[in-house]
């Protein structure tokens, strides 16, 4: 058994209007980058597990995802084990 | 025989005591709480509130954590078995959160949270709640909330009537739906964001949201 960091990514499926990051990139316009074509926001998860394996682990994160941590309805996510 | 009642409470609910307050007040409704850890017991209550609040502290997504209580695990078995369930604000986002109801909330348009009052038109009947007379009418009602802008990738109409629609959208909700209702074996589940028990008290000269509970009245007693 070892002990890994698990990382949970959780963001808005493409098409689900996310009014934050909207404003977020009009403030950003706002103070001059001009370059900014769009923000998209995120949440980050970080899960320390006890797995054999890092299949394990990220089955384990992708159950946690799937049961609470995203609203599969309106979010996707994204599970990696972080480099130790 | 009166009408049992349970508003479920859970910690962070602040809308429990309006909602008890305005189904107690109403001829032939016997209401009392329920604490979210107890399970709904079936064939025990024929109308179960979801009052609004910010049930534990909105964490990770408002209603997320709530639908995860005993009570709400429950809920299902005990509608299937005859209850009809109403979700108000917090309850409609736990509601959706437990997928007893279809869609998303996401955050109002504005951004900002919204407290007014909202004309609402009754788009139709909700059994036990709205009867087919009450189509048409309009209830002035007050929303409280930031995330009542209700999004459904597709609706089936067949399945979920959206039985409220705002006059003048607040949130930017799809349709300008604010409450939708379906059945639910013997039983129904009713979602919508505006506070009917906000405005269930004359003295108030705030008084639409009487004709759910007294509808309710008239069609389970």
């Amino acid at each position: 058994m070892k002990t890994m960091t698990v990382e949970i990514r959780v963001r808005f499926k493409d098409g689900i209007l996310d009014p934050q990051a909207e404003a977020i990139t009009t403030s950003l316009k706002r103070l001059d980058f001009k370059g900014v074509e769009s923000i998209r926001v995120e949440k980050l998860f970080v899960a320390k597990v006890n797995a054999e394996t890092e299949s394990q682990a990220i089955g384990m994160g992708r159950e946690m995802a799937n049961k609470l941590l995203a609203n599969v309805v309106m979010e996707n996510f994204e599970v990696t084990v972080a480099a130790s | 025989m009166s009408v049992k009642a349970a508003v479920i409470r859970f910690p962070g609910s602040n809308c429990d005591h309006d909602a008890l307050r305005a189904l107690s007040e109403t001829q032939g409704i016997e209401a009392c709480y329920h604490w979210h850890e107890e399970k709904i017991p079936k064939n025990t209550y024929q109308l179960v509130v979801i009052p609004g609040g910010f049930s534990f502290g909105d964490y990770l997504r408002a209603g997320a954590i709530a639908k995860l209580s005993n009570a709400m695990l429950s809920l299902p078995d005990a509608v299937e078995a005859g209850a009809h369930v109403l979700g108000i604000c917090n309850g409609f986002q736990i509601l959706i959160e437990s997928r007893m109801l279809p869609g998303y909330l996401q955050v109002n348009s504005g951004l900002k949270f919204v407290s007014k009052l909202v004309d609402l038109r009754v788009e139709s009947a909700a059994y036990p709640w709205l009867r087919d007379e009450d189509r048409g009418a309009t209830l002035k009602v007050p929303v409280a909330h930031r995330f009542g802008n209700f999004q459904v990738p597709k609706i089936d109409l067949a399945e979920v009537s959206p039985v409220f629609r705002y006059e003048v959208n607040p949130n930017g909700s799809f349709q300008d739906i604010a409450g939708i209702y379906r059945k639910f074996g013997n039983g129904s589940v009713m979602g919508m964001m505006p506070h009917p028990e906000r405005a269930s008290f004359p003295a108030l000269r705030l008084a639409d949201g009487q004709r759910l509970w007294q509808n309710a009245v008239r069609a389970l007693r």
